[in-house]
C-alpha cells in the first residue's frame, strides 16, 4: 500500500541527507577552521622569497601541482565539501520551510545569509582563477594607452599631513571621450562592470613639457605653437625620456622654408639654428596598475545578499530585545 | 600626550578585578576605565586628525577599551568569574601596551578611507564578544550560572560577535580592493581571520550536535578565545605576515 507521506529526497535519501546535514556541517566547519589555521604555517610570506601573487589567485598552485602546496589542496577539498554541504543544507531548509509555510523574517534572514555565504564561496573560486594585474603605467598629462583606454591625468594634488608627510593624493583622470573621473588613493576607477579597475600605486614626478632656449633665454613660440630660433621654426614630433637613455631627447622638424628632415636633439644640445633643448619640466603624475578580478561582481552580489540577510535577522532579534540566541533545536 | 591616562585606565581595570573578587563589582567601574581610554584615544585622534589606529600601541589600547566597553554592555549577563576574564584581558593588553612606543604617527595614505576605521573597531568588538563567550564558559564551569542561562548568554555573544565580524570582513574586503587591489591574499593573518569567521559560524550551529552541551560549549568557548588571540596577536609573530605589528 502506497504511503501518503510526501517524498522528501533531501531528508530521506541517505547521501543527500548527509550532504545537507547540519551535523556534517559542524564537522566540516571545524575541519575548515583547522585547515585554515594549519595553512597559515605553510603559506609563504607575501613579501618574501617564493611569495604567491599579491591577490586572490590560486592558479599558481596548479602550475605545476607541487607537494609543497599539499596544504592548499587539502584546504580546497575541505572547503569544497563545506560549500556543497551549505548548498544542500540551505536547500533542504528552504524546502522544509516552504512546505510548512513558516518563511518568516528571521528565517528569510538566515536563508539569505547562507545563500550569500555559498555565493561568496563560488565567487571566491571565480576570483581565484580570474585575477590578474593587466598592466602598469606612469600617468601624466600626456595620453597613455592602457587597458583599452587612452588615459590622461587632467590634474593632480598631493595633500600633506601637518609634518609634511603624504596623507592623500587626488586627481582627475580623463578616460577618453570626455569621461573624466575623480581618482586617488583608495578611490580607484572601476569599469567593465566592476571586473576591472585602475588603482593608484603612488604619486610620482613625471616628465612634462620640453624646455627650449635660444641664446640663454626661453625660446619664443609662434602663433602655430612652433619654437622659433632666428629664421627657423620647429615643431616637436616626438619625445623620448625613457630611463634607459643617457639623456632625454626630442625629435624636431623644421617647418619654415629652410626645413629638412626631422632630427633628434639630446638634452643639453642645440639645432644648427641655435634652438637648445634643456630637458623636460617635471609635473606630478601617478603610477597606476590595472587590476582584473572576474569574481568581483559576484563577490559584491554575495556580500549584498549576506548583508540583507544579516539586516533581516538582526532587526528581528532587536525587536525581540536584542537576543541573538537561537530558538530551541 | 597624557601618559597617566593609560596608567589610570590600567589601575581601573585592576580595581575592577579586585572588586569582582570581593563581590563589589559594578558596571560603573569598566565604564570609568572606558571613559579614561576614550579621552586618551580621542586626544591622539585629534592630533593626527584620524582614528587613532595607526600603530600597535593604539591597537592594544583600543582593544582594551573595547573589552571594557563589552564589560559595560554585558555586565548584567556575565557572572563574576566572567567579568574578571574581561577585566583581566583588558588589563593585560594595557600592561603590555605600556612597553610599546606610544609616539604619534600620521596614517599612511592607504589607511585614510572610510573602510579601515570601520573594519578594525568592528573586528575588535567581535573579538571582545567572543572573549565574553569564553568567559561565559568559565561562569558555567565554576557553577556561577545554570546550564540554560549559560547557553543563551554564550549564543548571544557568539552570534553578535559573528554578525559584527561578518560586517568587519566585508568592510575590510572593500578596503582591500580599493586600496590594495585585492580583498584576499595568501597571508597568515587573513587565513586566521577566515578561521575565526568559520569557527564561530560553526559554533553558532553547535546546538544541533547530539552530545551533552555544557562541557563541550565550555571547551569551544576556550578554543574560541585561543583563536581570537591567535588571529589578533599570534599572527604578528608569524614570519612575514603583512599584518604583523
Amino acid at each position: 500500500m502506497a504511503s501518503d507521506r510526501p517524498v522528501r529526497p533531501l531528508r530521506d535519501h541517505p547521501v543527500l541527507a548527509a550532504l545537507g546535514s547540519v551535523r556534517v556541517s559542524l564537522v566540516l566547519g571545524f575541519a575548515t577552521t583547522a585547515m585554515l589555521i594549519l595553512s597559515s604555517f605553510f603559506v609563504p610570506s607575501p613579501r618574501g622569497p617564493g611569495a604567491l601573487p599579491f591577490d586572490e589567485s590560486i592558479v599558481g598552485f596548479f602550475q605545476p601541482v607541487a607537494v609543497k602546496y599539499t596544504w592548499f589542496y587539502a584546504l580546497l577539498a575541505v572547503t569544497f565539501a563545506y560549500g556543497v554541504n551549505g548548498v544542500f543544507g540551505t536547500w533542504r531548509n528552504v524546502a522544509q520551510r516552504l512546505a510548512s509555510r513558516t518563511f518568516d523574517r528571521r528565517f528569510s534572514g538566515i536563508f539569505l545569509m547562507h545563500l550569500g555565504f555559498v555565493l561568496g564561496l563560488v565567487a571566491h573560486l571565480l576570483a581565484g582563477v580570474g585575477t590578474a594585474v593587466e598592466g602598469r603605467a606612469l600617468l601624466g598629462s600626456a595620453p597613455v594607452k592602457l587597458a583599452g583606454h587612452t588615459l590622461r591625468l587632467v590634474d593632480a594634488q598631493e595633500i600633506p599631513n601637518a609634518d609634511g608627510s603624504l596623507r592623500s593624493f587626488t586627481s582627475h583622470l580623463d578616460m577618453g571621450g570626455g569621461d573624466v573621473r575623480t581618482f586617488g588613493y583608495n578611490d580607484p576607477v572601476f569599469f567593465d562592470g566592476f571586473r576591472r579597475w585602475i588603482l593608484v600605486e603612488g604619486p610620482q614626478e613625471v616628465p612634462g613639457s620640453p624646455v627650449f632656449t635660444v641664446s640663454g633665454a626661453a625660446a619664443p613660440v609662434d602663433g602655430d605653437g612652433a619654437y622659433v630660433a632666428g629664421e627657423a621654426h620647429y615643431v616637436v614630433q616626438r619625445v623620448s625620456h625613457h630611463e634607459s637613455l643617457a639623456a632625454p631627447m626630442v625629435q624636431l622638424r623644421r617647418i619654415d622654408a629652410g626645413g629638412g628632415a626631422a632630427e633628434w636633439v639630446r638634452a643639453g644640445s642645440a639645432t644648427a639654428a641655435g634652438l637648445r633643448f634643456e630637458g623636460f619640466t617635471q609635473e606630478l603624475g601617478v603610477a597606476v596598475a590595472v587590476h582584473r578580478n572576474d569574481g568581483l561582481p559576484l563577490v559584491i552580489l554575495a556580500s549584498a545578499v549576506f548583508l540583507l540577510g544579516l539586516g533581516l535577522y538582526t532587526s528581528d532579534a532587536l525587536r525581540r530585545g536584542g537576543r541573538l540566541a537561537g530558538r530551541p533545536a | 600626550m597624557s601618559p597617566w591616562l593609560h596608567e589610570a585606565a590600567l589601575a581601573v581595570a585592576l580595581v575592577w578585578i579586585a572588586l569582582e573578587r570581593v563581590g563589589r563589582g559594578h558596571r560603573a567601574v569598566p565604564a570609568l576605565g572606558l571613559g579614561v581610554l576614550f579621552v586618551l584615544l580621542a586626544a591622539r585622534g585629534w592630533q593626527i586628525d584620524f582614528v587613532p589606529l595607526t600603530n600597535k600601541y593604539e591597537s592594544f589600547v583600543g582593544f582594551a577599551a573595547t573589552l571594557l566597553g563589552v564589560g559595560v554592555i554585558r555586565h548584567g549577563v556575565l557572572a563574576r568569574p566572567g567579568r574578571v576574564v574581561l577585566a583581566g584581558t583588558s588589563a593585560v593588553f594595557l600592561a603590555v601596551a605600556l612597553g610599546f612606543d606610544s609616539a604619534l604617527h600620521y596614517p599612511s595614505p592607504l589607511l585614510v578611507t572610510f573602510w579601515y576605521p570601520v573594519h578594525v573597531p568592528l573586528s575588535f568588538l567581535a573579538y571582545a564578544l567572543w572573549i565574553a563567550a569564553g568567559a561565559d564558559g568559565l561562569d558555567y564551569a565554576v557553577g556561577a550560572v545554570p546550564a540554560g542561562d549559560f547557553r543563551t548568554r554564550q549564543e548571544s555573544n557568539v552570534r553578535w560577535g559573528l554578525a559584527l565580524f561578518s560586517l568587519s570582513m566585508i568592510f575590510g574586503a572593500v578596503w582591500g580592493v580599493v586600496s590594495w587591489g585585492a580583498y584576499f591574499l595568501w597571508d597568515a593573518k587573513i587565513l586566521w581571520s577566515l578561521a575565526s569567521l568559520v569557527y564561530f559560524a560553526t559554533f553558532a550551529h553547535v546546538r544541533y550536535w547530539p552530545l551533552p552541551a555544557g562541557p563541550g560549549r565550555v571547551a569551544l568557548g576556550g578554543i574560541g578565545v585561543a583563536i581570537v588571540l591567535g588571529t589578533y596577536v599570534g599572527t604578528s609573530f608569524m614570519t612575514g605576515s603583512i599584518h604583523g605589528f
